[in-house]
């Protein structure tokens, strides 16, 4: 048993050491970089609601635009900043990995507490601002939803993430094709819509794309009002555990590469 | 015992199938001091990274027994944008160490108090070397690697490496000590025993240096 806890120890240890490393060093040159990086997180839900609301458009679900786009928002970017960050840490920890002591699979594991973190702490930000503003009553429907739909975007994250970086370390110009790849999430993982309004033959497509079901799962805990006919939690769970080992499998089989 | 190594081996080439390590079998006790000897720079290399722990050996077994090791000298963890200090509360995370008591320590060595303060990138490069020398010997490892890969442990500073050397000399005793080098000197004042890698990958070892050095000329005969 002892080695293990000791493992344990050194493991938690090299993380937090990380964590602590990018804290200070991620995000931009400047000291508060990573209040900068929940201001992004804060500021892409803001510009959003903007714009809508110059266009005049209704709310699909609740009263009010911008805790709408928000509980859109921030799940789905939590999934895919994970996924991006991952993807890209050969490059941004490359003088890390040749340490002894830190495995890729450690840089990863304190970008996913970092990433969480901040969305986290951008969420508390934006619900008690709108609280406070009188949009919103404080109410929700399932805190354990909120909190089950919450890891399963950042575990999806994780693994798709892991995948990535892994495929890019074969095929390097994977890089470009994901981001050509990802682009359209963007509209297609129900940010600015619900399932409600669109016809049979577009959900029959968007069935499949788990990041859809992450935003619709997080609106159905998140109002008292609304139910979501769409999500499929076990079709989002196996996707989810599927890419998680595939992506541990994949970054094991492709890290001894990555460290040389 | 603080590494065995078992039938150790490893390609440097899958593709050709060229070993740098070919069936390497020895074990390193706590506190000796070794000279890694030979020509071979592919080998050599990959046998201090495969004693480190930072590569894994395609082939046999490597026993390690608490066997935390820090290369003197190297700075490649640095971040640029971080400062001094920043930096060397990093390095005592990472090896579980305290900051307090290491940072006024490292000033004092290297002399440069307030420069600590101020981001890696505004260092004249042997500022930054001074920290990447001094900083290990305050950690608690069971191994240190000085590797000419990483610019062994010279400094154009005379005094402040009169008072490494010093100080290396001290803490050394309790540690086990790889040192890869030409340095006849540095060898000589530090290691024991040798191990010696030849073309080919093939490991000998040897208790005394002497004996190394004579079988590393030998291959170049």
């Amino acid at each position: 048993m002892r080695p293990i806890i000791k493992a344990l120890q050194v493991k938690s240890r090299v993380i937090g050491a990380l964590v602590y490393r990018s804290l200070l060093s991620e995000h931009g040159t400047t000291r508060l970089g990573y209040i900068a990086a929940i201001f992004k997180a804060l500021g892409k839900v803001i510009m959003l609601s903007t714009i809508f609301m110059l266009i005049s458009r209704n709310v699909p679900v609740g009263d009010n635009l911008i805790i709408f786009l928000a509980s859109g928002i921030l799940p789905f970017s939590m999934c895919i900043d994970l996924v991006n960050k991952i993807m890209t840490m050969n490059k941004s920890g490359r003088m890390l990995m040749t340490h002894p002591l830190i495995t890729p699979l450690d840089i990863a594991i304190s970008i996913l507490i970092l990433q969480s973190a901040i969305t986290l702490i951008a969420s508390i930000i934006l619900l008690l601002g709108a609280g406070l503003l009188g949009l919103w009553d404080y109410k929700i429907a399932s805190l354990l939803g909120i909190l089950l739909t919450s890891i399963t975007a950042i575990l999806l994250g994780f693994g798709v993430g892991l995948m990535n970086v892994s495929i890019v370390v074969r095929v390097p110009s994977y890089e470009k094709i994901w981001q050509l790849l990802s682009m359209p999430l963007f509209i297609l993982s129900g940010i600015f819509y619900v399932s409600d309004m669109l016809p049979r033959e577009a959900l029959d497509v968007l069935k499949y794309n788990p990041l859809m079901h992450i935003t619709e799962s997080m609106r159905d805990s998140f109002y008292r009002g609304w139910n979501s006919s769409f999500v499929n939690q076990q079709y989002l769970l196996f996707f989810t555990t599927v890419t998680i080992f595939l992506g541990l499998f994949l970054e094991k089989t492709t890290q001894k590469r990555v460290r040389e | 015992m603080i590494v065995d190594f078992i039938k150790v081996s490893r390609f440097s080439d899958t593709k050709l199938k060229q070993f740098s390590i070919n069936e390497a079998s020895f074990s390193l006790n706590p506190q000796q001091h070794l000279a890694v000897l030979g020509k071979n720079e592919a080998g050599t290399s990959d046998l201090i990274k495969l004693l480190s722990g930072s590569i894994q050996p395609t082939s046999g077994k490597i026993l390690r027994y608490d066997a935390s090791s820090a290369h003197l000298g190297d700075a490649s963890t640095f971040h640029r944008e971080l400062t001094g200090e920043e930096n060397i509360r990093f390095m005592c995370k990472l090896y579980g160490a305290t900051a307090k008591h290491i940072i006024p320590e490292v000033a004092s060595l290297t002399g440069l108090g307030k420069v600590l303060k101020k981001r890696v990138k505004s260092y004249a490069p042997p500022q930054r070397r001074k920290i990447a020398l001094a900083l290990p010997l305050f950690l608690d490892v069971k191994m240190y690697i000085i590797d000419d890969g990483f610019g062994g442990i010279g400094h154009p500073d005379a005094q402040f490496s009169e008072r490494y050397s010093q100080l290396l000399k001290q803490k050394s005793q309790e540690k086990t000590l790889i040192i890869r080098s030409n340095n006849l000197p540095l060898l000589k004042s530090y290691t024991i025993a040798a191990v010696i890698v030849k073309d080919g990958g093939k490991v000998i070892f040897k208790d005394t240096l002497e004996k190394g050095l004579e079988e590393s000329n030998d291959i170049n005969n």
